[in-house]
């Protein structure tokens, strides 16, 4: 491809991946045309934007989060938190997940910081990019060696929460342990939520040991669905 | 003298559109629970509360004590009392945060949900292992 135009292939990328699922053989495709393209235009953040989209949407979540990170971190630009964001649904579902109002790059760190929990990617060049209680989770759950069961027991709730669910993490100390709250946020009746918490708490008592239960604990909070 | 049931009735009457009566409302309601709860794991489980100067509080002490139970609806309940005990910290202590008031009531829920079946869970393990005794 000539210097000058990977914009706009990019955006025929971006229109491919955004309209359904690519299959493993496009993506070979895709990828290999974005590394031609990189070496006409290395700086391109789009070839990092495209890549992790497809990634997401075949369910790669950890090998799309370091080519999302390397995107964003190139530009603070709104779009590429939308991209962090599809990490979290598939791909049918993707509408409704644009309606957050994504305008403040808080909000996208915070985005970041859910990403890289998602990923279970706590690597030190990743972490960096986070700022405030964002990263202050990430590096409780570094001190207390529970990153990866926070990373499994995120998951596990992204899988089993509905959609629509938000999340998001805090962390401090007590009784002398790094405790983490994950706040599930449910478009649900009350009577709904109360019965979805009892739910969430039989789910992870069979997966997990007492120690993990302590010290990562699912709060949760709804909104009466409109 | 009161009781658990009075503290979540209290809880109950707290809630309003005030968010400091609504994160007085958590805290009773956490407390309730907690009375409640440790009362019946004393009396049906053999619970015994921490010794004065142990390490451990009384809170994280039954939390651990529940979630460490075999009984899964035992565990369950451990769970969902430790999910009350850090709303309670978050409405006393983050005084910065926003509480909704929903999210008050669904915590006044919460706690009046655990305490009812933290009765029938106790109450079932009761008769259950009284008949095995009898069984035996």
């Amino acid at each position: 491809m000539p210097l000058g135009q990977p914009q706009k292939n990019h955006e025929a990328f971006l229109e491919e991946v955004f309209s359904g699922k690519p299959s493993e053989i496009r993506l070979q495709q895709i990828v290999k045309q974005l590394k031609k393209d990189k070496t006409s235009s290395p700086c391109d953040d789009a070839v990092h934007e495209v890549l992790g989209v497809a990634l997401m949407r075949l369910n790669r979540v950890e090998q799309a989060i370091p080519e999302l990170v390397t995107a964003f971190r190139m530009s603070p630009c709104e779009s590429y938190a939308n991209n962090l964001l599809l990490g979290y649904r598939e791909a049918d579902k993707l509408n409704e997940g644009l309606k957050f109002n994504i305008n403040n790059l808080d909000y996208i760190r915070g985005c970041l910081a859910t990403s890289v929990i998602l990923a279970g990617d706590y690597s030190e060049h990743i972490i960096d990019l986070l700022e405030g209680d964002d990263v202050s989770v990430v590096r409780a759950a570094l001190e207390s060696g529970m990153q990866n069961e926070l990373t499994s027991i995120f998951r596990f709730l992204v899988e089993i929460t509905p959609y629509g669910t938000g999340y998001s993490f805090e962390s401090d100390k007590e009784e002398g342990h790094w405790i983490i709250d994950i706040s599930i946020s449910l478009n649900s009746e009350e009577s709904e939520a109360v019965s979805f918490s009892k739910q969430i708490s039989r789910a992870l008592s069979q997966k997990y040991s007492p120690e993990v239960l302590m010290k990562i604990v699912p709060l949760i909070s709804y909104q009466v669905a409109a | 003298m009161i009781t658990s049931k009075e503290i979540l009735k209290l809880a109950r009457e707290l809630l309003c559109d005030s968010e400091v009566k609504n994160r007085a409302a958590i805290g009773r309601a956490y407390y309730a629970s907690y009375h409640a709860i440790k009362n019946l794991a004393k009396v049906k489980l053999g619970y015994h509360a921490p010794e004065k100067g142990d390490r451990q509080s009384v809170h994280w002490h039954l939390c651990q004590f529940l979630i460490s139970h075999s009984e899964e609806s035992i565990q369950v309940i451990g769970c969902e009392l430790r999910k009350l005990s850090r709303n309670r910290r978050k409405a006393d202590y983050q005084l910065n945060a926003t509480i909704e008031k929903n999210n008050s009531t669904l915590i006044v829920a919460m706690a009046s949900s655990i305490i009812d079946d933290s009765k029938k869970s106790f109450i079932a393990l009761d008769t259950d292992s009284s008949d095995q005794q009898m069984d035996a």
